[in-house]
């Protein structure tokens, strides 16, 4: 295919311009106060910033949900498209012009019930995108409906006595697919650890799931409540080739070295339990790359006519 | 070129196909995004009625009046001033002439007595015009073209003046010469950004030359039959490579095979006579010292820690031939005095 | 062909009866349909598309059709499993696959029951039957043999046994893989085919399978035809008259995948549906040497979501799919109109709803295609007629796709999918392909949808262009592409996209119509029915009648000025193969009838009295039958 943007034409004109956070600010967000998605908005900006990205080169593709209005909230290309469809069209978009940095903002609904096919096959292409759930385990837009994340018992508009059954796992889910390459797992009140998965994730050259745990002020607010006040209830993942953020160390004292090179480990670890992990699970470089893959060579248009009159050939009376 | 030349010209391109792939669609969707350009800038062709019909195809004719089609659809054309689409169109016609040349643009012949430096300064100018025609395009895309500079666009570009993006852009080279004529110094300069030069050398040449382009982050390999070229396509950065006659040192180093010299450095195998003569102004003993640096380089302190846990079963046939290397040397009664 | 055209048969004077040196009795005739049927897995397919092709390379017009049981391995030896390949040729032009056939070969006499009681048979056909069923070790099959020979008594058939079996086991172990080349040599001699076309025809066939598959093909089809001029006192002659325009010969889902390539698209983005996969098998089997892509997403709606990505970050994708998957898309489709991003969708139709007759022909996605997505959503259907149009009309597809920013759907259907038909090899034009804009910067002052207030239009945007960043969105939206709930915004972005396809429709012309500008009655079709549909106005002309015939090839906008050209004649009538209520059913009235799906948008879009007459089939529509329904109408015309 032929690539647009792909091309000698913009590495030759000088571009020394630089990036400030505002530059990357679009409309002013209108998530509820207190609301998880803020500060997962104000640490994207922070990491197009410090990765000075050009805006322009940039393109947040989101479904539908309270979490995908981020592409508005953001001064670059967006697509806000279909509800568990930011997958589909970030994938064609990434087919269509490798040069672009490609970002995807889902909510739990989008990317685990309604686009839970979508996220599956994406693993297993794998392409090179950055792909983050904003995890508040309930339908916020729409007002309080169970989500497939939504904890068992925790009531909701639709299950009012509580949620009949245990909530999906996204980290299991992702590691368990063919050729997953990176999974890592985030809180939205821990600024410093989102920023540095974030980045570690945007550096990661294939499909890099991101669950981040968020807070639904209005609807889930007590999920989170423990983990917020108490440190006591999370457990870093750290490890050299991981995320370690020293300055937490204080706060966080429940840490567990794991090499993220080590699938088996990153599986058993994904598993419920009584603390919440944060840190990378899984990376893997290695995975093959969907796009890669499939890059062909780039024909010009005389070089298709003329492949092509070879073809009427074939079916020449 | 190709056709009359060295066998393993051939196995170079083929094994360079990835590379030169790489560039050729870079280049030729720049011919595309010119061409539009052109398309939208140039009232007379696209929206002509002509143009229309020619677009909309047959299935058209009948049925769609172009004339109305073109008025109606075609917005006001991005009238370009006709200074600046002359100067595009000419960038236009090199970059075609680019995108439709064959092997022949990545293969350059150093004739005997020729100086290696300047053949390869020459052809990767010439490869340059097509990042100068693109500069000059993508400054008139971008509206920053002005009437000053831009004729020395359309131009031959040295390396020397190209940008890191167009020097991570650069098509590899396959470099035939004379063994005599293999001053290996003379690619230094040239080794940066992902240029990917395959030097395909006849005749007498010296055991060793390209250890001296050996740094920590250049791909060097010497190679007889061709192995290693796989890896030295697919890598990231400068690289060079040398296939060379049997009688030769034959070694990968490669950057990401670790970070220190030693793990850097595969030894494949070491000439089993010593220098005898003088080969193109490399004495003898210039020569001695290539295959010295070559020994310092793969015995460092790495591949001995290695030893001794006896762990890494790789480092084995390193280690040993490590050992014959310092054997032969010492051997070399003369070299020892000399030291 | 109807029977009488094979008055004009001839017996070659001979020496006395029952000589062997008596000629065969030659069959001249402008046109035949030939048949070949076996159970499915037995090859008939093969047979029949390499004797059409072969026709069409001889000179001939052709146009072939599948037999297509639904099932992949449906039970040997039953009425429903018949699968194989019926070719109409001719000495001109053919346009559709006629109404009887007139040569049949047949593998076992019960595929070929379950063709008679399709009415497929002409009722002087000739039928070659394999008779090793005669002698079969399974008493059972033996008693169905017989009365199935007692069945066939029943017509005026001219059946001859071919001992298929017993020649094909001198050559290969296994009859069930040659029984179709020993077939094909058969009709090769009747037909007098040319027997090197053949060879190489069955090498283009067998190009994957290697020497020895086509040199055991080649000595099975030798062998048919050897058999055939020993044993056979027949002979069917079809004139060709040598043509000066080179030609090309392939079915309609090649011609669409030609068509794709020729227009310069590169991503195929598709999900596996019959009938439409075909394309996307040819697609693969050749774009990567074009550099293009067949994206084979995790479902429909993938597919489609992968293919708007693409377009909206670049250059036009497409999609190609069938009826069920076209519902599955419809969301993605409306998204697409409403962020204004080209698309091309083929939709080969077939039986429906629901999962319906997956093999078989239907025009029944007309209204789903125009109107299938929720909200208003205004967008182009085109439906090319012909093989050639196929191909063609991908090109202007993706060029109105882009130029109004919305969505193109191309309606082909199984008819036009799996036939086969010559026609002249397209003039290729390097501009059909089309360069990828450049990337120029934006300026900040101008919206990302900045409508031409008079026509809706407004330049497509792309990610990379600086300056130019905007977030594309479903949600209503105004000309900086932000959500606006407001009664204004919502109503001007509705009136902006509908007033593109206004503007479309303005630059059509009229259609052309078939016969005589004014009459008693006027058939209005689309899609794959016009030859069908043609044949039958000219047989009515013909026969005195006062009929023409109209075929609309834009569906969405419908093309202009046809209010005017219905007003010149006393009663206007569609042929489609989807269902509509007759006026005389049970029930039915003037009021509640349920018409078929042009006539209600003819209705609506004309103010016009349009009557309808449709079947399905499952099978294109005969040209006789359409000469009955015309026949029909007139006459409760003239009752009125």
């Amino acid at each position: 295919m032929t690539h647009l943007g792909c091309s000698l034409l913009s590495c030759g004109v000088v571009d020394d311009r630089h990036f400030e956070m505002e530059d990357y600010q679009g409309a002013i967000a209108r998530w509820c106060p207190g609301c998880g998605d803020h500060s997962i908005l104000t640490a994207m900006q922070r990491l197009l910033e410090e990765e000075q990205l050009k805006p322009e080169q940039t393109v947040f593709v989101s479904g539908i949900g309270c979490s995908s209005r981020f592409p508005h909230y953001m001064k670059t290309y967006g697509f806000h498209g279909l509800h568990g469809r930011a997958i589909p069209a970030a994938t064609g978009i990434k087919l269509e012009r490798p040069d672009l940095d490609v970002f995807v903002t889902m909510g739990d609904g989008d990317c685990c019930s309604i686009g839970a096919g979508h996220w599956i096959h994406a693993i297993r292409y794998n392409v090179d995108m950055v792909v983050l759930l904003l995890d508040n385990n309930m339908y916020g837009l729409t007002k309080g409906q169970t989500s497939p994340t939504t904890p068992a018992t925790f009531p909701s508009n639709t299950q009012p006595y509580g949620s009949y059954l245990e909530a999906l796992n996204p980290l299991t889910a992702t590691l368990g697919v063919t050729n997953a390459s990176f999974v890592a797992q985030t809180a939205e009140w821990i600024p410093a650890h989102l920023f540095e998965t974030l980045k570690a994730a945007y550096h990661h050259k294939g499909f890099a799931f991101v669950r981040i745990l968020q807070r639904c002020p209005v609807y889930t607010e007590k999920i989170y409540e423990d983990a917020v006040r108490q440190p006591d209830a999370i457990e870093m993942l750290i490890h050299d080739d991981g995320i370690h953020i020293p300055d937490l160390d204080e706060i966080y004292k429940n840490q567990i070295i794991h090499d993220p090179g080590n699938l088996d480990e990153a599986r058993r670890l994904a598993e419920p339990f009584d603390r919440f992990r944060l840190g990378i699970f899984y990376r893997n470089e290695k995975r093959p790359r969907y796009e890669d893959l499939r890059r062909l060579p780039v024909r010009t248009a005389e070089e298709k006519v003329e492949l092509l009159n070879q073809e009427f050939d074939r079916y020449a009376v | 070129m190709p056709s009359e030349s060295d066998p393993r010209v051939e196995k170079a391109l083929s094994a360079l196909a990835g590379p030169i792939e790489l560039y050729r669609s870079a280049v030729v969707t720049t011919v595309e995004e010119v061409r539009g350009y052109l398309a939208t800038h140039r009232s007379e062709d696209e929206a002509s009625d002509g143009g229309v019909a020619a677009g909309l195809g047959v299935f058209a004719a009948g049925r769609i009046d172009f004339e109305r089609f073109a008025n109606l659809t075609t917005s006001a054309t991005l009238e370009g001033d006709p200074d600046t689409l002359g100067k595009v169109e000419k960038a236009y016609d090199i970059l075609r002439g680019i995108s439709s040349g064959g092997e022949d643009a990545f293969c350059v012949r150093v004739k005997p007595g020729g100086r290696l430096r300047e053949a390869v300064a020459d052809r990767l100018a010439e490869i340059g015009r097509g990042f100068a025609a693109a500069r000059l395009a993508g400054m008139a895309r971008a509206g920053s073209l002005n009437s000053k500079n831009e004729d020395k666009l359309l131009a031959p570009l040295g390396f020397e003046r190209w940008n890191q993006a167009e020097r991570r852009l650069a098509p590899p080279l396959v470099v035939e010469l004379e063994g005599a004529g293999l001053h290996a110094g003379d690619l230094a300069e040239f080794l940066d950004g992902n240029i990917k030069i395959v030097l395909v050398v006849s005749g007498d040449v010296a055991p060793a030359p390209l250890v001296r382009l050996i740094t920590p982050s250049t791909f060097v390999l010497q190679t007889a039959a061709g192995a290693g070229l796989e890896r030295f396509a697919a890598t990231e950065g400068p690289a060079v490579a040398a296939l060379m006659p049997e009688s030769a040192a034959q070694f990968i180093h490669d950057p990401a095979a670790g970070s220190s010299p030693a793990a850097r450095l595969e030894l494949i195998s070491f000439p089993e006579q010593s220098p005898k003569n003088a080969v193109g102004g490399m004495s003898v003993r210039q020569q001695l010292d290539e295959l010295e640096q070559l020994k310092t380089l793969a015995g460092g302190p790495s591949v001995d820690a290695e030893g001794e846990e006896g762990a890494a079963p790789a480092a084995g046939p390193v280690a040993t031939k490590v050992d014959k290397l310092a054997a032969w040397l010492l051997s070399q009664a003369d070299l020892s005095d000399a030291g | 062909m109807a029977t009488k055209t094979r008055a004009s048969s001839e017996k070659k004077k001979g020496p006395g009866k029952g000589s062997k040196k008596k000629g065969p009795e030659i069959i001249r005739v402008p046109e035949t349909t030939v048949e070949i049927v076996s159970d499915s897995g037995e090859g008939a397919q093969k047979c029949g598309q390499i004797f059409g092709a072969v026709c069409a390379k001889m000179g001939n017009g052709a146009w072939t059709v599948e037999i297509i049981p639904a099932e992949i391995q449906p039970p040997a030896r039953s009425k429903a499993g018949g699968s194989g390949n019926r070719v109409r040729f001719g000495t001109e032009e053919i346009t559709n696959w006629g109404d009887a056939t007139n040569l049949v070969v047949a593998f076992n006499e019960q595929v070929l029951l379950g063709r008679i009681e399709l009415g497929a048979l002409a009722e002087d056909a000739i039928v070659l039957l394999d008779n090793k069923w005669a002698t079969h070790a399974d008493e059972d099959i033996q008693k169905e043999w017989q009365g199935g020979l007692k069945e066939l008594a029943k017509h005026d058939y001219r059946i001859v046994e071919v001992p298929m079996e017993e020649e094909c086991l001198k050559i290969v172990e296994d009859p069930r893989r040659g029984k179709n080349m020993f077939a094909l040599g058969l009709l090769a001699w009747i037909c007098d085919r040319d027997v090197d076309l053949i060879r190489a025809q069955i090498a283009h066939q067998f190009r994957r399978k290697g020497e020895e598959i086509y040199q055991r093909n080649v000595e099975l089809m030798e062998a048919g035809y050897g058999w055939a001029e020993k044993n056979l006192d027949f002979r069917i002659e079809v004139p060709t008259i040598p043509s000066d325009v080179p030609k090309v010969v392939m079915n309609g889902n090649e011609a669409i995948g030609m068509g794709a390539i020729a227009a310069g698209m590169e991503l195929c983005s598709m999900y596996p549906i019959t009938p439409a996969t075909s394309a996307s098998h040819y697609l693969s089997e050749v774009y990567d040497k074009f550099g293009g892509v067949v994206h084979q997403a995790e479902d429909e709606i993938a597919a489609v979501g992968v293919a708007i990505g693409a377009s909206y970050a670049g250059k036009v994708a497409y999609t190609i799919t069938s009826g069920p998957g076209l519902s599955l898309k419809q969301e993605f489709l409306g998204l697409a109109v409403m962020l204004e991003v080209p698309l091309v969708v083929v939709d080969v139709q077939r039986g429906g709803p629901s999962t319906g007759l997956p093999t078989k022909v239907e025009q029944s996605d007309l209204l789903t295609a125009c109107f299938g997505q929720h909200g208003d959503a205004p967008h182009v259907v085109l439906a090319p007629a012909t093989m050639e149009e196929c191909f063609h009309s991908m090109i202007t597809a993706r060029r109105i796709a882009e130029a109004f920013r919305t969505v193109v759907i191309v309606l082909t259907d199984a008819n036009l999918a799996t036939g086969v038909q010559p026609y002249p090899r397209p003039q290729l034009d390097a501009r059909w392909q089309q360069a990828p804009v450049s990337l120029p910067p934006v300026d900040e002052n101008v919206p990302p949808y900045d409508w031409d207030p008079q026509t809706g239009l407004s330049p497509q945007r792309y990610p990379g262009q600086p300056g130019g960043m905007y977030t594309a969105t479903g949600l209503a939206h105004n000309a900086w592409s932000k959500v606006a709930y407001d009664p204004d915004s919502h109503q001007l972005g509705s009136q902006m996209r509908s007033r593109k396809i206004a503007v479309l429709q303005q630059t059509l012309k009229p259609p052309q119509v078939y016969g005589s500008d004014s009459g008693e009655l006027l058939v209005v079709g689309w899609g794959s029915t016009k030859g069908a549909i043609e044949e039958a106005v000219d047989r009515a002309q013909a026969e005195g009648l006062s009929v023409s015939s109209c075929h609309l090839t834009f569906i969405q906008p419908l093309q202009p000025g046809l209010k005017e050209i219905f007003s010149r004649f006393d009663r206007v009538m569609t042929v489609e193969i989807n269902y509509s209520d007759e006026p005389d059913d049970p029930y039915i009235t003037d009021e509640n009838r349920r018409r078929a799906q042009l006539a209600w948008v003819l209705r609506a879009s004309t103010l016009v009295d349009v009557d309808c007459w449709s079947r399905v089939p499952g099978q294109p529509l005969r040209p006789g039958n359409i000469l009955k329904a015309i026949r029909q109408r007139l006459e409760m015309g003239a009752k009125v």
